[in-house]
């Protein structure tokens, strides 16, 4: 492992870090945090647990809220019930953030004040939106509030223009589709994915989403939207215009650590860590989509918007709390959910040099992505089985690096 | 404060949603003794484990395709 695994520390925040924690918060209630509180008292921690949450619901699965909860298939799931914190003695305050953080106290938006030994700092993000595309009603998705303002927008209209062809934005693509609306979808690459899984993938997820019955229009930006007799126009960098009863704006998300800029802790497109959740402020850890940390597999600092991760992620920032000397090594992994299609990724998509792809008549296909002949990901459409493969060939590769 | 839910009594038993699974594989990961990913790259359950080996599945899933039963 390298020099970077590992904050320099000052004697005096060695010995803030070697302290006994007796009260912990948690800043942000998306599955981070929540994973964090638990893995707390799971690993025996006695004292003070609190977790604090801008939205006002109990916390919620979040990759639900452009699939199955604006298809209506099902609605809000709950990490846990209200029971399994209080059996916990978790103590949850929901409906306030955390709005600056000093040594040693958080303040709240509420105007309180909470005092901690260690804080973990799993703010996750906000949705991005270009001021070009901030028309009145144009929608973005992150919250719950968002998912049941869009699925009541996905009720009442009749074409949805999606900017952005991400996941999330092929996400929504395909549950409107799937409710009937007429859907034209805008994403700034050539072809879909172009960026992360190379031309060839993207050209099969393109006609397999045109298959769907969504209009795929590559290679352009949204430059403005304008709203006239209650339809928008979006203008588009190719000169077209295309237009819609509503616009969602999926292009993205901006980690959430603005209320961290008074404060000693370090950001850089997210909250600089090192492999032990550690940010450069003692007795402060930071874990989920708003943390950059230092992988000591790959050597370098990533970070990633995926749920699974930043579910390991907190439980992680929970164990170096309490101070287990265990770096954070992920093998990261995504899945989405298009149209009764499951796309699975296990790896890193950045940086390889060449890609194997099998296409399966009628079931789906798989790709592996490798980097000087060394597997280095594998996506997969339908295909679970070349998922697991790849992601035992990772794991050994991890442990023998780790070792 | 308890650190795992309390089962009902007798032998602990889970079941698996296959259509929910996306063989993320970390239920095998914490409950090897439970769980085992199948040639489909699926979760399965072996029997056995005790309650908090099936919490821990059932908490570490992903897509929450793992209940108990």
């Amino acid at each position: 492992m390298g020099s970077r695994d590992r904050m320099e520390l000052t004697a005096a925040s060695e010995r803030a870090w070697a302290s006994r924690p007796r009260r912990i918060v948690v800043a942000g209630a998306g599955v981070a945090g929540v994973r964090c509180a638990f893995e707390l008292r799971r690993r025996g921690f006695d004292g003070a647990v609190t977790i604090i949450g801008e939205e006002p619901e109990l916390p919620y699965d979040r990759t639900l809220l452009s699939t199955e909860l604006l298809t209506a298939k099902r609605e809000l799931r709950y990490l846990h019930s209200a029971e399994d914190y209080a059996d916990r003695d978790i103590d949850l305050r929901l409906g306030v953030r955390a709005t600056r953080l000093a040594p040693g106290e958080v303040e709240l938006s509420d105007g309180s004040r909470l005092t901690y030994d260690r804080l973990v700092v799993c703010t996750g993000g906000r949705a991005s939106m270009p001021s070009p595309l901030s028309e009145n009603g144009v929608i973005t998705l992150r919250t719950a509030a968002d998912a049941w303002r869009l699925r009541d927008v996905l009720t009442r209209c009749e074409r949805l223009v999606v900017i952005g062809g991400g996941f999330i934005g092929s996400e929504i693509a395909s549950a409107a589709r799937e409710r009937g609306l007429s859907v034209v979808m805008v994403e700034r690459d050539d072809t879909p994915f172009e960026s992360i899984l190379g031309t060839d993938v993207g050209k099969l997820i393109r006609s397999l989403q045109e298959s769907f019955g969504i209009e795929v229009r590559c290679g352009t930006t949204a430059r403005g939207i304008q709203k006239i007799d209650g339809e928008y126009h979006v203008r588009l960098g190719d000169g077209d215009t295309c237009a819609g009863d509503a616009v969602v704006v999926s292009v993205g998300m901006m980690p959430e650590n603005t209320w961290l800029s008074t404060s000693d802790v370090q950001t850089a497109d997210g909250i600089v860590t090192d492999a032990y959740c550690r940010t450069t402020m003692p007795g402060v850890l930071a874990a989920g989509d708003c943390a950059r940390w230092h992988h000591p597999v790959y050597g370098t600092d990533l970070r990633f918007e995926h749920w699974d991760t930043a579910a390991k992620h907190g439980a992680a920032a929970g164990r170096c709390a309490l101070g287990v000397a265990e770096p954070f090594a992920p093998i990261p992994m995504f899945w989405s959910e298009q149209n009764g299609s499951k796309f699975q990724c296990v790896g890193r998509l950045t940086g390889w040099n060449e890609v194997r792809l099998e296409q399966r008549p009628g079931a789906g296909f798989v790709a592996h992505y490798f980097r000087d002949g060394m597997i280095s990901a594998t996506f997969a459409v339908d295909q679970p089985e070349e998922i697991a493969r790849t992601r035992t060939r990772l794991r050994e590769h991890f442990e023998e690096l780790l070792t | 404060m308890s650190s795992e839910h309390n089962g009902s009594v007798g032998q602990p038993s889970a079941a698996v949603d296959r259509d929910a699974c996306i063989g993320s594989g970390n239920c095998v990961e914490v409950a090897p003794n439970a769980f085992v990913l199948d040639d489909d790259g699926m979760a399965n359950y072996l029997g056995g484990g005790n309650d908090s080996d099936i919490n821990a599945a059932s908490s570490s899933c992903p897509v929450a395709a793992i209940s108990r039963s």
